[in-house]
């Protein structure tokens, strides 16, 4: 049985602009992101037949009250809760559902709203292991866990701070032109990298992204209705997700890329070298890392030295890396950030960059990850897009 | 405070877990029970927290944390007690509070 994604077409990435600090519920950037969809792409709230949505924030009201509170009738309705994982998975699943014929235009958003109250929150009750186990020392949230994780790999493979510094410093520089990006105007230097206050040793304020609220949305749709629309869109040329690798591992850095990574290639008959952008999610530099060694760019403990050959600028003839800035130069809008890869990648694919566009994009990787229920990421997500005939 | 601790483990198949289940993650029986290892083990990795979400911790900080493996049980998240920790270093892990409420607590083992 095949697996290929022939005939579909993943378009019209939108982005709700980022904000620190919101008043707003997350259904407001649900409602703002599907109000672009349609202005961006001509289409009516009645030809969306399908919706995915992701949300921390959104509880206690669910996918089926997005529905009800935009008032859109549907056929197919899926809600995913994994992380930064989200946006690959909801790509890859609205993308059968369009093969399937369950629904012909299928909205895929990811939305979080943020107040001073709500991420501190989320943390003290993110899952029953996490309450019992991680919150019970005071290491609630996210940056323990990554901090016991980073400093393991420090020392496991000699690298230093400088080294997570000069991958946060080329994300920074590739935010520059994105008004989008939070942090985008405010230049990072290593004396600012290594300068700023300590969160969790051995991580610093910008090895941690920033909390905000926004959205990022797409739909998914055939191709020839994409051509019908005049959208320019991209295929997906392979997709793989994952769950729960590496349970039996004791170390705390986890990926679960590798798990699927022959398949991924195999499928897109593409290897490492073929890609030309790669969007990884850089929750904490030490998974981007991570993600480097398990999607086969470089040999496992080789980062540092991949990193000094090869230009990771969006301008630059090497590995173009989280062209936007990824979420530690735009913020972590909640499940928004699990998105933002995937709408980058389009944007990159389709000619619709907020910053700065790659030359001739034609290939690209996206990767996602996520839920730290306890020590380690449980989701892991990779997806191989290529520009469609008419972008 | 005792230096050996309180797990969970499984009647039918004898499989040590923790964080503590509602089944064993191993054959998904429901006969758990507890059991007493020893806490010796060997320290993954270590961090100081100079931030946190919790009111009581936040006038503690910094806050030494440790993640451990031990002989018999993964990755258990502690306090750490230990001035100059170093990763791989042998340690003990203690056990303050009863099993359903647990402390722990790493020390050096010497
Ligand atoms: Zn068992």
């Amino acid at each position: 049985m095949s697996r290929s994604y022939q005939g579909v077409a993943v378009c019209v990435p939108q982005t709700v602009r980022y904000q620190r600090y919101s008043s707003h519920g997350a259904q407001y950037f649900f409602g703002t992101a599907l109000r672009q969809l349609l202005s961006a792409s001509g289409l009516q709230k009645s030809d969306v037949d399908g919706m995915s949505i992701s949300s921390f924030t959104l509880a206690p009201d669910t996918g089926i009250s997005v529905a009800e509170h935009l008032g859109i009738e549907l056929r197919w309705l899926d809600q995913l809760i994994l992380g930064g994982a989200s946006g690959v998975v909801s790509l890859k699943r609205a993308a059968r559902v369009v093969q399937n014929g369950d629904a012909e235009v299928v909205a895929c958003m990811g939305a979080d709203t943020c107040n001073p109250d709500s991420y501190a929150n989320l943390m003290a009750n993110f899952s029953d292991f996490s309450t019992f186990g991680v919150h019970a020392y005071g290491a609630g949230g996210p940056s323990a866990v990554f901090a016991l994780a980073t400093k393991q790999y420090m020392e496991t493979h000699g690298v230093t701070r400088e080294d997570f510094g000069r991958l946060c410093i080329s994300q920074r520089q590739n935010a520059r032109h994105n008004p989008n990006a939070l942090l985008g105007d405010k230049e990072l230097t290593m004396e600012a990298y290594l300068g700023a206050r300590t969160v969790a040793e051995p991580l610093g304020l910008f090895d941690c992204v920033m909390p905000c609220a926004g959205a990022e949305a797409f739909l998914v749709m055939s191709e020839e209705r994409a051509r019908s629309l005049q959208l320019p869109y991209a295929r997906i040329k392979a997709a793989e997700e994952g769950y729960n690798a590496h349970k039996d591992l004791d170390l705390p850095i986890n990926g679960g890329w590798c798990n699927f990574r022959e398949a991924l290639y195999a499928e897109a008959d593409a290897g490492p070298e073929d890609i030309q952008f790669l969007q990884s999610y850089d929750d904490y530099p030490v998974m981007v890392f991570r993600q480097l060694e398990d999607l086969g760019f470089c040999e496992y403990g080789g980062v540092v030295e991949y990193l000094e050959k090869t230009d990771l600028n969006v301008e630059g003839a090497g590995l173009a890396h989280n062209t936007s800035g990824g979420q530690l130069s735009s913020g972590q809008a909640g499940f928004a950030g699990g998105f933002l890869g995937v709408t980058e990648g389009l944007r990159q694919l389709t000619g619709q960059v907020l910053g700065c566009q790659i030359a001739d994009a034609r290939i690209g990787m996206v990767s996602g990850f996520g839920m730290v229920n306890y020590d380690r990421g449980l989701c892991s997500a990779a997806v191989i897009l290529e520009a469609g005939e008419s972008s | 405070m005792s230096s050996s601790i309180d797990v969970q483990s499984c009647s039918e198949c004898g499989f040590v877990q923790y964080p503590p289940r509602e089944v064993c993650r191993s054959c998904l029986s429901s006969d758990l029970e507890w059991t007493t290892i020893e806490g010796t083990g060997e320290l993954l990795s270590w961090t100081r927290l100079n931030h946190s979400f919790e009111a009581e911790f936040q006038q503690q900080l910094p806050w030494d944390i440790a993640q451990v493996k031990l002989d018999k049980v993964s990755c258990i998240i502690a306090n750490l007690t230990i001035e100059n920790p170093s990763v791989g270093m042998k340690v003990i892990i203690r056990q303050k509070g009863d099993c359903d409420n647990p402390q722990y607590f790493v020390v050096a083992n010497e």
